[in-house]
């Protein structure tokens, strides 16, 4: 289950996202598991195994909205890193980068 | 005409004794029963355009009895009570039977005939146009008038079949595509659009009238006199309108026993043609055949369904070779031939129907004299031409030439009086050179045919059976594609032909040229001087650059290495490594500032908006600057008192370097106890109510002051008044370069007022937005907004952001509609009134529609009818480029993801009004 130590424990900046959920706990932790299930994800993969950067562009720079409102700190640095390596179509090997947001994100959906 | 079939009147001849022709010029008022049948009778509502074969006749007895037709529309049946019951006077199309003559009048004459056909499947080889074949077959015919004669036909050809009738024709069509029937007995020729149906021949025919109501007699007299009167004046009237409207479509028969057998018998069709003969006809650069043969050949074949046959072609230089050619059997169609019939006689050969039908030109010298033409030119290769000329001018006298360009050109030069050219060639006139020739159509036109030796019938039948079905349009279609090639518009044709455009254009541009030239020589020298200036300008930057580099780079380097020497002397090093932190300061200020301006040279500087309050601003100034003032014991006087508005939304980073780039000169350049002094203060904008105020900073000191010529120059980059190593005074010469730069991206300006020795001022003008937000106390003030009654447009797809959004704002009492995608937004918001939604919140990256087009297409819709609404978009993206994006997309601004709610709830406070 998902929790406000559990995710502080992973170093999620609980205290913007709950501002920004206007201090309502239980709604954010809602929206959390509502936007770590998000369909993007998967999607991203996808894009990324076709080497479809445009495409992969679009879902990663998505989930850089959902990962930035709710607050998840490092799952969204690592999303920033890839949509920017995407934004200029960077021909590189995808996957470790991919698998680590995917751990991150695995990390917090498991709780 | 199908729905006519359906009619069986029977009716008594009327004899009618005398004609009486009265013609008045009184109008009759004549009620027509007027009924929708297709090709026959078309446009039976009210305001529809009306035409069709019946519609041409009544019109056509019109003219012979001046009746004024008021038309009743309705169906067959309606309109065929109505007659009875004498409420309507007339009704077209209906057959004549002998025992209903008593209850409606016939005129003498009918109005139309029809054939009637029988009509195999296409598939059924075992029937034939051999009648035996109809043996024991089931024929299906509407119990009509069409039985009888059917039965005639079948007794006199002594053929047992079985009769089938049926009473409409959906279902004896049904039954003859199930092949319940064998055969179809049909008006017209019964096939047509269907596919798979083919007339195998004709057995009968029948006429049609146009009938008049028992009661109106006069009626009837007066369209007897009109048809007898008709017939005499226009003999071709009823044949000429059958041709128009039910033209025979060849093409549902099947092929004839001659076609079958030229088939069987041939694998290739090869064709002749005349070469140098466009539209129609020539060889192409590379050797191939071009033209209009070129597609209508392999067009027929794939038409007439023998795909299996192949074709060849062989191109001839003169008609006459080619028409030996075809005799001699080396080829065995020709194309084309024309000329009239005679000749094709004469020459051995059957001509095929038209290809192509069109007139023949008479062209001669535009301002010849010469009424009657007694001299023609002819192509000698073109014996068309000869045959059509000596048909047509018997008298004349001709003259031969190879070519239609030397015919043309002998009529130029008037060695003959004329010569002629088929209607789709004469695209050959556009040329230049025969601009001084007019042409003449002549009444008698001269198709263009195949030419297939006579006795060849199986092929003659399926080149006019292709013909046919390509359709007399489609020659004419094609020939637009190759007449193009006919004549050549070279560049000095078109100088030629612009003589009077050209020859003061070519002045001009020489005179611009020469213009150009000399304003380019004055130019260039100026550019030259420009960019010298601007060389020797960064030479001497760079001297002094490397100097100011040098110098903090040198005690950098330097007392470094003293902090080595003195490794155990901790105060020492303290010392020293101050010292490094001074240098190293100085040295990234300068590095800065190159940065700046290269930033603000290549224009990429982009301004964080963001509300600020001057006054702190001014504050936090002073604060920075105090240090130094008090290390000169100078005087700081801070006057913010005419400030009508604290807050204002710009950049605050650049505000600071503006001022404090200005300042800070001021306290360099004054000296111990001088006095510096900043004061702003507002001046607002009448026009611009919308919250737009100009600020006047100025800041005055009484230091060294500026001379009158480097006042001129202060704000140029890399210029100093004196160098660093003059002055004593550090600087990179570029300060007052970025302080005006940025003033000017702020859309402000900054002049300076100085006496050397005395001190100086610069006034810095700057408008801005301002604000009614105060910026320190934004909690409360968030906390404080108050929405309720507003709606707004959350358009975004992924749910968990809606939510965010819509939690947020509902928190401060929007009512929130949401749309997941541009597509539905833009519905959402055309179908719901003006005002109905606040303000719009639009994500940019999105399935289906993007934010972009969504607010395009929203502004379009907008434009005029709406009042605009607030579109703000939110997005991750947030870069300038983004931005830019989103107003010219119509936007009114951008909020970043993530999130800041207070940012999002301020933004709506100051567009929710």
């Amino acid at each position: 289950m998902i929790t406000i130590e559990g995710l502080k424990a992973l170093g999620v900046d609980v205290e913007t996202g709950l501002a920004r959920c206007l201090d309502k706990e239980e709604f954010y932790l809602k929206l959390i598991d509502m936007g770590i299930k998000d369909s993007h994800f998967e999607q991203l993969g996808k894009t990324l195994e076709n080497k479809d950067y445009t495409e992969a562009f679009e879902q990663s720079h998505a989930l850089k909205g959902v990962a930035g409102n709710l607050a998840l700190g490092e799952l969204y640095d690592l999303i920033c890193q890839l949509t920017e390596l995407l934004r200029n179509k960077t021909e590189t090997d995808y996957a470790p980068l991919y698998n680590q947001i995917i751990e991150m994100r695995n990390k917090i959906k498991d709780m | 005409m199908p729905m006519k079939k359906i009619l069986t009147v029977i009716i008594v001849l009327l004899n009618i004794s005398t004609l009486i022709w009265s013609n008045t010029n009184n109008e009759t008022s004549v009620k027509v029963g007027y009924y929708e049948n297709e090709v026959f009778q078309e446009g039976a509502s009210p305001g529809a355009i009306k035409t069709g074969y019946s519609y041409e006749y009544y019109r056509k007895i019109s003219e012979y009895t001046g009746w004024k037709y008021e038309y009743v529309y309705g169906s067959f049946g309606e309109l065929y009570r109505m007659l009875l019951d004498g409420k309507i006077d007339l009704i077209a199309g209906l057959a004549y039977k002998p025992d209903r003559a008593d209850i409606i009048s016939y005129p003498d004459s009918a109005m139309g005939n029809e054939t009637y056909s029988l009509v195999k499947h296409s598939s059924d080889s075992a029937i034939t146009a051999n009648y035996s074949t109809l043996n024991g077959k089931t024929i299906g015919v509407l119990n009509s008038a069409m039985v009888d004669v059917l039965q005639k036909f079948l007794i006199s050809h002594n053929v047992k079949a079985q009769i089938k009738t049926f009473d409409d024709y959906d279902k004896l069509f049904q039954s003859f595509d199930s092949k319940q029937v064998d055969i179809l007995a049909a008006e017209g020729d019964g096939a047509h659009e269907r596919d798979n149906a083919e007339v195998l021949c004709a057995f009968g025919a029948s006429e049609y009238f146009l009938c008049v109501s028992k009661n109106r007699s006069d009626l009837l007299e007066e369209l007897n006199a009109a048809q007898t009167q008709l017939f005499t004046e226009e003999p071709n009237f009823i044949s000429s309108l059958k041709a128009k409207y039910y033209p025979i479509s060849v093409s549902s028969r099947a092929f004839s026993a001659a076609e079958k057998e030229w088939i069987s018998s041939h694998s290739e069709l090869k064709v002749g043609y005349l070469k140098s003969y466009l539209p129609y006809s020539d060889t192409d650069k590379n050797g191939n055949v071009n033209g209009v043969i070129k597609d209508l050949i392999p067009q027929i074949i794939e038409r007439l369904g023998i795909a299996d046959l192949s074709y060849s072609f062989q191109g001839y230089q003169s008609y006459d070779e080619m028409i030996n050619a075809m005799l001699g059997g080396q080829v065995e169609v020709v194309f084309p031939v024309g000329g009239g019939l005679y000749y094709s006689e004469e020459n051995g050969i059957y001509q095929s129907n038209p290809v192509a039908s069109s007139s023949t030109e008479l062209v001669f010298l535009s301002d010849s004299k010469v009424t009657e033409p007694k001299t023609f030119a002819i192509n000698q290769n073109n014996k068309m031409q000869y045959y059509y000329v000596i048909n047509n001018f018997p008298d004349c006298q001709i003259v031969y030439y190879p070519s239609i360009e030397e015919c043309l050109h002998a009529v130029v030069t008037g060695k003959v009086d004329c010569t002629t050219i088929n209607g789709l060639r004469n695209d050959i006139l556009k040329n230049r050179h025969y601009h001084s020739l007019s042409i003449r159509q002549l009444k008698i036109s001269d198709d263009r045919c195949f030419g297939i030796e006579i006795g060849n019938e199986g092929l003659l039948k399926l080149l006019n059976r292709g013909i046919n079905v390509l359709g007399s349009e489609y020659t004419q279609n094609l020939s637009y594609r190759y007449s193009q090639l006919l004549y050549h518009y070279s560049f000095t044709d078109f100088l030629g032909d612009h003589l009077e455009i050209v020859i003061p254009l070519i002045s001009l541009i020489i005179l611009m040229i020469l213009i150009f030239l000399i304003r380019d020589s004055k130019h260039s020298k100026i550019a030259l001087n420009a960019a010298e200036n601007a060389n020797r300008a960064k030479t001497i930057f760079l001297n002094n650059m490397s100097h100011d580099i040098r110098t903090p780079m040198n005690a950098i380097v330097g007392f470094t290495e003293l902090a080595q020497q003195n490794l155990d002397n901790k105060e020492q090093i303290s010392d020293y490594l101050s010292k490094i932190s001074v240098s190293s300061q100085h040295l990234l200020s300068l590095i800065n500032d190159v940065l700046d301006m290269s930033r603000i040279e290549s224009g990429s500087i982009a301004f964080e908006e963001t509300v600020i309050n001057l006054t702190s601003l001014i504050d936090e100034l002073k604060t920075i600057i105090q240090p130094e003032v008090d290390k000169k014991q100078q005087t700081l006087i801070v006057d913010v008192s005419k400030i009508i508005n604290q807050n204002i939304i710009s950049d605050k980073l650049r505000i600071n370097k503006i001022l404090l780039n200005i300042l800070s000169n001021a306290i360099k350049f004054t000296g111990n106890n001088g006095t510096i002094s900043l004061s702003v203060s507002e001046h607002p904008r009448e026009e611009q109510s919308n919250h737009n105020s100009i600020y006047e900073f100025r800041i005055k000191d009484n230091g060294i002051g500026i001379s009158t010529d480097f006042q001129k120059i202060i704000f140029d980059s890399f210029t100093r008044e004196r160098t660093s190593t003059v002055s004593g005074i550090q600087g990179t010469g570029l300060g007052m370069a970025i302080t005006k730069n940025l003033v000017e991206l702020f859309g402000g300006t900054i002049t300076v007022h100085s006496i050397e020795g005395q001190g100086s001022e610069f006034i810095v003008m700057i408008p801005f937005k301002t604000s009614v937000l105060a910026t320190g106390e934004k909690k409360s003030q968030v906390t404080d907004a108050d929405f309720t009654g507003k709606r707004i447009l959350i358009v975004e797809d992924i749910e968990m952001n809606q939510q965010l959004v819509t939690m947020i704002l509902s928190a401060y009492g929007c009512e929130i509609d949401i749309a997941c995608d541009g597509t539905v937004a833009v519905s959402k918001y055309k179908e719901n009134p003006t005002g109905y939604y606040d303000l719009i919140l639009m994500d940019i990256q999105m399935p289906q529609m993007n934010g972009y087009e969504a607010t395009r297409q929203i502004r379009k819709f907008e434009s005029g009818k709406r009042i605009h609404i607030p579109i703000f978009a939110m997005t991750a993206n947030a870069f300038d480029e983004d931005k830019k994006k989103a107003k010219e997309a119509g936007m009114d601004g951008h909020i970043a993801k993530p999130i800041d709610s207070e940012l999002l709830i301020r933004t709506l406070q100051e567009n929710l009004k």
